[in-house]
């Protein structure tokens, strides 16, 4: 038998005062008395009665001493079986950094590692124990304040993931160890990471004041990683600029797979840390629609080892160009040049501002500057960046409209040096107004579009924006006509449904990954936002209707942080080596049983009535000097 | 020190007489009547002259006027021998409130009044103290009452003999008949029966004095203050008794208290002795309304 609460036992120095009281209470008092001799008489005939008094005294007091043992037993919480082990508590700091994505050969990451060996920590404590849990990445978390409560524990594990942010140890380490100093507790402090000994630990490995500080090392002894940074549409293919960030040169294959015909383009690649290459990937005529570009064999991050992209269905547009004395302004070309995917470069044109007939022979789109070419034929879609007679100085820009040509461009910060006003033609809807009037209109006239800015791009500040190439983008694709491509949408940011879901529509389902999550639209038909897939990476986002249409294909794309490092896991302590230290084991015992309480408790009791019972009746004894 | 007896106790003494003297045969010459013609100073009738009368009583103014022979007839007047026996043994305690004080007491007033009705009182404590080997002092008149007082002050308590065996040596051999007041708590039964109270008893009683034995009870001896467990010691002989003093002992010490005092009147009545019964602890009045009521004063 075990007691939890031995200092209950202080309670027998009670017995003390007991005795001492029974003994002044049984002690005889002298009492002078003339003679004895009538004393005697009385005497005689009551020895038996007195007798049976010290019988019930000695009784009681008896009776009244097992009632406080019983009882200081009782307090003392007597347990059978083996005896518990005293309370400990454990602080686990999981290293949530972007490395602990990286995947083991078995295809489990880092941090599943991670989750693994503090599961097995927090199984090897006691029942008393409390467990504190912190996410070290970027900002320290606090996922499992102190508690005993494994179930909050297990499902705080689970939850956990992996961020994107640099790992902040140190920073998790001191709050953690902060916590533990205010709390008056020196549990010890069990760091699992990837990169123990690193410089995210500098300073806190050394032996902590107060509480131990252990570092178990999860994944192995080195990473490689290297990403597919960037994929674009370009003439005859994709443009893939691929990036390697750790690891050793090694050769690897950039695979392009269709989603409607499989692996459509492979060629080799030479990685080396720090390498970064732009390659071209030629594809079959008649590749449209979803590919995938992907790094092969897969790194130990291989959620940065491919991305997506929706290729146009229409070839690129044959663009001319037309400026004063032919020269346009460098941003026009440039962001011109930046639309491989949209503007066939071969068959791009440049012409002055009055361009002979046969110039607009096999043209697409006319872009111009400067002024509209004379001559130009109605049938071409064009988009026209050129002042009006009279120009106005500086004018205020105060409002943008909605129209897919600003599709991802904010002009709300446009500033203008000249620019005429427009006046918009039945069929033309207003882009940007200012003071003066509109300055820009987008329209249609006998089912050919056109997009129409009353100002030069070198005679404002759009060029400086980062949106113009967007902008001019937006233009030709809306000149163009034909069916819009999937709107992009980044992670976390609303996702446009205007056109997509019909309105009234309660709820529809975002399926990231195979995983669906269901969006309430509420009556005003607010836009859901994107899953945030974790980790990242390109992804294809279908939103579901009810009727289970697909509706929409885009693309989630995920790079790995600026500043974080894939460092060589460094030596640490095994995790078979830990445990023992962090959590011994419990030996196996019998369970522990607390009838003993209960009985002592009966025993208390009961004890407590027979010496009530037992105890003499009569008066307390009256002081006398003398009779 | 206070004393004995307060003046207005005095002087309500001088107003009383001994009631138990007339039975104990005093001397003449005393101030108390004898109960019969004598030779005092109080006149108490004329007769006639008879041959034999002694002339110096013929009242010649009565012959002057009446011519023929009378003679005064006075009161006969006695003095009384009153022995103030004071039983100073351990069982009677000490101190104010105690037995011992209250027979004290009880002996100044007897004393007292005898001393004013012109009684010889003779003060003996028994046992006699150390040094009092001479017998008991003799007390006249009534300027012998202040040293009589001072005296019944100083006797010392807390002797340890016998009563019954300290009393014979110490009463003195008698020349006549007189009062004797035995002043005792009648507890002290002695090491042999025939050295208690019951010898004394007995031995005053072949003196031939009349005897009136005054029991001075403690009120602690009639209900005793105490319970439980005691440990008893007798204060004469220090014997101790273990005694669990519960209420069934209480009232069988009550009954056995009871029986003492009828067995103790009872034996003083048989050997013509009074016997009075006086609480310790009363104030003066309480025992003077004690000792009328009994005869013992008047």
């Amino acid at each position: 038998m075990e007691f939890l609460r031995p200092a209950a036992f202080a309670l027998l120095a009670l017995a003390l005062p007991l005795v001492a009281l029974h003994l002044r209470v049984r002690r005889r008092r002298r009492v002078a008395v003339s003679s004895l001799r009538l004393w005697r008489d009385v005497a005689a005939p009551g020895g038996g009665r007195a007798g049976l008094r010290r019988l019930h005294e000695t009784t009681a007091l008896a009776l009244a001493l097992a009632a406080l043992a019983a009882a200081a037993t009782a307090l003392a919480d007597p347990v059978t079986g083996a005896p518990p082990p005293p309370p400990r508590g454990l602080v686990l700091v999981l290293d949530g950094s972007a490395t602990m994505n990286a995947r083991g050969a078995g295809g489990a990451t880092r941090f599943d590692a991670a989750r693994d060996a503090a599961r097995a920590l927090v199984a090897r404590l006691a029942p008393g124990d409390d467990v504190t849990l912190w996410l070290a990445a970027g900002a320290p978390q606090v996922l499992v304040s102190p508690t005993t409560d494994r179930a909050q524990v297990a499902v705080a594990l689970d939850a956990a993931r992996p961020t994107l942010e640099p790992p902040s140890l140190l920073a998790a380490v001191e709050l953690a160890r902060l916590a533990l100093r205010t709390r008056g507790n020196a549990a010890p402090l069990c760091v699992v990471t990837d990169a123990p000994g690193s410089a995210a630990l500098a300073g806190a490995a050394e032996p902590v004041g107060d509480a131990a500080l252990h570092v178990i090392s999860v994944g192995g002894a080195g990473a490689s990683n290297a990403g597919v940074v960037g994929a674009v549409p370009a003439p005859g293919g994709v443009r893939v600029r691929v990036r390697a960030t750790d690891g050793p040169a090694a050769s690897r294959r950039l695979v392009v797979a269709s989603d409607a015909g499989g692996v459509v383009a492979s060629l080799p690649v030479e990685l080396a840390a720090g390498d970064e290459t732009t390659r071209d990937v030629a594809l079959p005529r008649g590749t449209r629609g979803r590919v995938t570009v992907r790094l092969e064999p897969p790194d130990e991050f291989p959620d940065d080892d491919a991305a997506a992209l929706v290729l146009d269905d229409a070839p690129p547009l044959r663009v001319l160009v037309t400026a004063p004395s032919a020269r346009p302004t460098p941003y026009l070309l440039e962001a011109l040049r930046a639309q491989p995917e949209l503007v066939d470069a071969a068959a791009a044109r440049l012409a002055d501002a009055v361009p002979p007939a046969s110039a607009y022979d096999g043209v697409d789109v006319v872009v111009a500057e400067g002024a509209l070419p004379a001559g130009l034929p109605a049938t071409l879609p064009h988009v026209v960046f050129a002042e009006t007679a009279a120009p106005v100085r500086e004018p205020v820009v105060w409002g943008v409209g909605t129209h897919p040509v600003l599709d991802g461009v904010d002009l709300a910060s446009l500033r203008l040096d000249r620019a005429g006003a427009l006046v918009p033609r039945a069929g033309e809807r207003p882009l940007v107004e200012s003071a003066a009037g509109v300055l820009a209109v987008a329209g249609e006239a006998g089912g050919v579009r056109h997009v129409r800015f009353g100002f030069r791009a070198d005679a404002s500040t759009l060029p400086l924006e980062a949106a113009f190439p967007l902008l001019v983008r937006n233009a030709l694709r809306w000149v163009r006509g034909g069916a819009a491509p999937p709107p992009a949408v980044r992670a976390g940011a609303p996702v446009p449904l205007a056109g997509l879901v019909p309105r009234g529509t309660p709820r529809v389902d975002l399926v990231l990954d195979g995983v669906a999550h269901a969006a309430d639209l509420g009556p005003d038909g607010a836009e859901p936002l994107a899953p945030l897939p974790l980790p990242g990476g390109a992804r294809r986002l279908d939103v579901v209707l009810p009727g289970g249409a697909l509706q929409a294909t885009t693309a989630v794309q995920w790079a790995l942080p600026a500043g974080v490092r894939v460092g060589a896991a460094a030596e640490g302590p095994s995790l078979a080596d830990a445990l023992p230290a962090l959590a011994p084991r419990r030996a196996p015992g019998e369970p522990l049983r607390r009838h003993a309480r209960s009985f002592a408790l009966a025993a208390a009791l009961l004890a407590a009535l027979g010496a009530l019972a037992a105890a003499p009746r009569g008066a307390p004894a009256r002081a006398a000097a003398a009779v | 020190m206070t004393p004995l007896l307060g003046p207005r106790t005095l002087e309500r003494l001088a107003r009383l007489d001994l009631g138990a003297a007339r039975a104990a045969g005093g001397a003449p010459g005393g101030e108390r009547l004898a109960g019969g013609a004598g030779t005092g100073t109080l006149f108490r009738e004329h007769r006639t002259y008879a041959p034999g009368d002694d002339l110096r009583y013929v009242d010649w103014n009565a012959f002057g006027r009446l011519r023929s022979l009378h003679v005064k007839v006075f009161e006969r007047e006695e003095s009384v021998d009153v022995h103030l026996l004071l039983d100073r043994s351990a069982s009677m305690g000490a101190g104010p409130g105690s037995k011992l004080e209250t027979a004290l007491r009880v002996a100044g007033l007897v004393g007292a009044v005898g001393l004013a009705r012109n009684a010889v009182v003779r003060l003996q404590p028994v046992p006699a103290p150390e040094g009092a080997d001479d017998g008991p002092r003799a007390y006249r008149g009534r300027g012998g009452t202040g040293p009589l007082l001072d005296a019944l002050r100083r006797v010392p308590g807390g002797a340890r003999a016998p009563l019954g065996r300290a009393l014979r040596p110490a009463f003195p051999r008698l020349r006549r008949r007189g009062l004797a007041l035995l002043v005792s708590d009648f507890l002290d039964e002695g090491d042999e029966p025939a050295d208690g109270w019951r010898r004394a008893v007995d031995f005053l009683r072949h003196r031939r004095v009349r005897l009136v034995a005054v029991h001075v009870v403690a009120p602690e001896e009639r209900d005793p203050p105490v319970d439980g467990p005691l440990r008893l010691v007798d204060a004469e002989s220090g014997d101790e008794l273990a005694l669990d003093f519960d209420a069934s002992a209480r009232e069988r010490y009550r009954a056995r208290f009871a029986a003492h005092l009828r067995e103790v009147g009872a034996y003083l009545r048989r050997r013509e002795a009074s016997h009075v019964v006086v609480d310790a602890g009363r104030d003066d009045a309480a025992l003077l309304r004690t000792l009328l009521a009994a005869g013992v004063l008047r």
